[in-house]
């Protein structure tokens, strides 16, 4: 066994153990009991990726019918084609900007720094991002062939019909794992061509755009029939209709053959002078950032994207500061400027959402639910500036403010925006429901934001210690700030049960507010002043 | 007249293990000590709970005359501390983190000369608009010190300043922290360089398992 794959089977293996975990299996446990486990576990996901997607079939089947009554199982295999294109074009153009070919931090001090072949390499690497990328297509070809067997048999399948729906799902699989992996191939050896020596080949992503130029514009104007597109997709199409049963079988799995061994040809030549350090500069952080979407580390996931879009450096913020604790509104700005991007928009969108699901809900169990989902949202979107000071706690606690001002800097900025934007969810609301008077809740709307913001800093503060501070690890808000907002919501719904949705229940619901306010704010500024336990 | 620092009956427990055993002492203006001591000693630990970032077990600390918990913004106006280990935020330039400080400090006035002087004595001026996690180790630490002495302090704390440092930045630091005492500064810096002492002419304390040992 070589080096190369000496190293990459062992990644491969904990990759697939992380995996197995998740399910209970213990790789290193040789067990008899886990054996016997691994097998039902095999056969539970056999069947239930089978019944799943026997299941997506019957509406996959009823909508290719509708499309197309006369030819469902063409127009199936017309979508698998343009799927596969649309995906070979768009990776092509990725692998034309950054290498196809992900490294690890580690792989590139062990791996990237050693004279081992090149051609090595890329194929052990091949082999886990063919099984990664191609199990949509398999899956894809599994449905679309259950779907063929489906409209033959007329809707109504019985057991018997088992083996011609397995037969007709292995039928297409077959040429599509062979064209996807041609054209896997072909994408990674196209990444290695720009990879080459010392040399940027800058201008190779004109070649996917002008592709996806000719393929759009025959679709547009000759549509799948056009004599244009069938001609310039026949590489791929070929497979395709041959496993759908629209064409000899046995050339169009020769044609799979041959983009496999093409493929695989090229990838061979291509890598031969593929230059692993410059591919590992380029992909090495994002291979931390994909690490960090699987384990769900959300907030080293969101640090990486930040500082990949940062890049190296700015001209100074124009904005003039103002000195003592204004300073800390100054720096928020900045911070909100320089990080602010979709990924925002996205998370307060949800609150707006959110807030007009408790408005509109049809019912009161319904609107407990939306309810506890809007302050989980909102207790991360309240305490994300205060967790982003605490990881630099070194920097935040020194800083001659008192704790209090500290506290009000933190969490008044998001809470004007909670505020606006539920505002803007009781307009709407008052909208699409006339009859609701929400006046009451608008009035109360700043109380309640402030109460939850309080109670979900003094839960930071509470779980917060000085060892996981200073590695920059500052909590999140846990269930118990989640309780603890819920009742507080309830007592604001108090009044209203004991007085109606009078003036009174609001005036009641305001004293109550305010003084929760004082309460929380003294407790959660408190806990402020004797952090570092 | 009143030390620039002072600690009374100081300790810090992690549940019964005394990573910081009780000690008192004060440290006066014009006056540098050096704390030594192997790997876990409880060196780091000591500096932290001087600068607040780890609560005490038990015991006071001043700083100035102010105590450091309940006068937190008058002791902390007077003291600077330089972890062995700096974090910034990842949206700021290193100019704008000196900016920052400046802004919370009240030290605003004269900042740019200020600033400029530092990160040029530091070799930093060039880098003064990228982002500090772009920097190397050696860097991180210098702008550590840049943000310490970008305000005005009475009392200084440094862990262990000079570990990643290149030659040159090692000699200014020294010199540096010399014109300091001589401007009336209380200066405690952790090293593992036992030379320190002699060439600062500096009080040196000594700690091994979390006892502190005065005037070793």
């Amino acid at each position: 066994m070589n080096a190369v794959w000496f190293v990459r089977s062992r990644q491969i293996n904990r990759s697939i153990s992380w995996w197995l975990a998740i399910t209970g299996y213990k790789t290193s446990d040789r067990s008899f009991s886990n054996r016997i486990y691994f097998v039902y576990l095999v056969i539970f996901f056999a069947i239930w990726g089978l019944t799943v997607l026997a299941l997506v079939t019957s509406t996959v089947a009823e909508g290719l019918q509708a499309f197309d009554p006369a030819r469902p199982v063409w127009l199936a295999a017309q979508i698998t084609v343009v799927v596969f294109l649309a995906w070979w074009l768009w990776s092509l153009f990725e692998a034309s900007r950054r290498s196809p070919i992900k490294f690890t931090e580690e792989d590139a001090a062990l791996i990237c720094a050693t004279p081992a072949p090149r051609p090595a390499v890329a194929f052990a690497w091949l082999v886990s991002a063919w099984f990664t990328t191609g199990l949509l297509f398999w899956a894809l070809a599994i449905t679309l062939g259950f779907a063929r067997a489906e409209i033959a048999v007329g809707g109504n399948p019985t057991w018997a019909d088992a083996p011609f729906y397995l037969s007709a799902a292995g039928q297409l699989l077959l040429p599509v794992i062979l064209l996807h992996l041609g054209m896997l191939a072909v994408v990674w050896a196209f990444g290695c061509l720009r990879l080459n020596g010392y040399h940027s080949q800058g201008s190779l992503n004109r070649y996917p755009l002008a592709l996806g130029f000719i393929f759009t514009a025959g679709l547009v104007f000759g549509g799948f029939e056009g004599i244009f597109f069938q001609s310039m997709a026949w590489p791929a199409s070929a497979p395709v209709l041959s496993g759908s049963g629209l064409a000899n079988y046995l050339p169009g799995n020769l044609a799979g053959l041959a983009w496999a061994g093409l493929g695989m040809g090229a990838l061979y030549l291509a890598s031969r002078r593929l230059n692993l350090s410059r591919a590992a500069q380029e992909t090495s952080l994002s291979g931390r950032l994909q690490a960090a979407s699987i384990l769900g580390d959300q907030k080293l996931a969101a640090s990486i994207h930040l500082k990949q879009r940062l890049k190296s450096g700015s001209r100074p913020f124009p904005l003039p500061g103002r000195p003592g604790a204004l300073a800390l509104s100054w720096k928020q700005i900045l911070q909100s400027v320089r990080a602010f991007g979709a990924g925002a928009l996205y998370n307060w969108s949800i609150v707006f959402a959110l807030s007009l699901a408790v408005l509109l809900a049809p019912n009161w169990g319904v609107r407990g639910v939306a309810a506890l989902f809007w302050i989980a949202q909102l207790h991360a979107r309240l305490t994300q500036s205060l967790r982003l000071d605490l990881d630099q706690w070194p920097l935040f606690q020194a800083l001659p403010i008192r704790s209090s001002y500290k506290l009000l800097a933190e969490i008044a900025p998001p809470g004007v925006l909670a505020v606006l934007v539920g505002w803007a969810g009781i307009a709407i609301a008052s909208l699409l429901a006339p009859g609701i008077n929400l006046w009451g809740a608008a009035l109360l709307l700043p109380l309640v934001i402030f109460d939850l913001a309080c109670g979900a800093a003094w839960d930071v503060f509470r779980q917060a210690r000085a060892e996981l501070l200073l590695a920059g690890m500052a909590p999140s808000p846990s269930f118990l700030s989640l309780v603890l907002s819920g009742l507080i919501l309830i007592l604001f719904l108090l009044p209203f049960i004991f007085f109606n949705a009078g003036l009174e229940a609001v005036l009641v619901a305001l004293l109550w507010g305010g003084g929760a306010c004082y309460l929380l704010f003294s407790l959660a500024s408190r806990s402020m002043r004797k952090l570092g336990k | 007249m009143t030390p620039a620092l002072e600690a009374r009956q100081l300790s810090r427990y992690y549940d019964r293990y005394a990573a910081l055993a009780e000690t008192s002492f004060a440290i006066s203006a014009n006056e540098i000590v050096v704390l030594t001591g192997p790997n876990g000693a409880g060196k780091s630990t000591l500096l932290l709970c001087l600068s607040s970032l780890l609560l005490p077990t038990s015991g006071t600390i001043q700083v100035g005359g102010y105590d450091l918990y309940n006068d937190e913004v008058e002791a902390k106006k007077r003291l600077a501390f330089v972890p062995d280990v700096p974090r910034y935020y990842s949206e700021l330039t290193a100019w704008e983190h000196l900016q920052f400080l400046a802004l919370a400090y009240h030290a605003d006035q004269g900042f740019e000369t200020r600033a400029k002087e530092i990160l040029g004595d530091l070799n930093l001026w060039e880098a003064r608009d990228l982002y500090p996690h772009n920097y190397s180790r050696g860097m991180r630490l210098k702008l550590g010190l840049a943000l310490a002495l970008i305000h005005p302090f009475q009392v200084l704390l440094l862990d262990e300043p000079t570990s990643a440092l290149d030659p040159q930045a090692v000699a200014y630091v020294k010199d540096k922290l010399r014109d300091l005492r001589a401007q009336g500064a209380a200066i405690l810096l952790s090293s593992h360089d036992p030379a320190i002492v002699q060439e600062m002419h500096a009080r040196h304390w000594h700690m091994d398992r979390g006892i502190l040992e005065l005037d070793a």
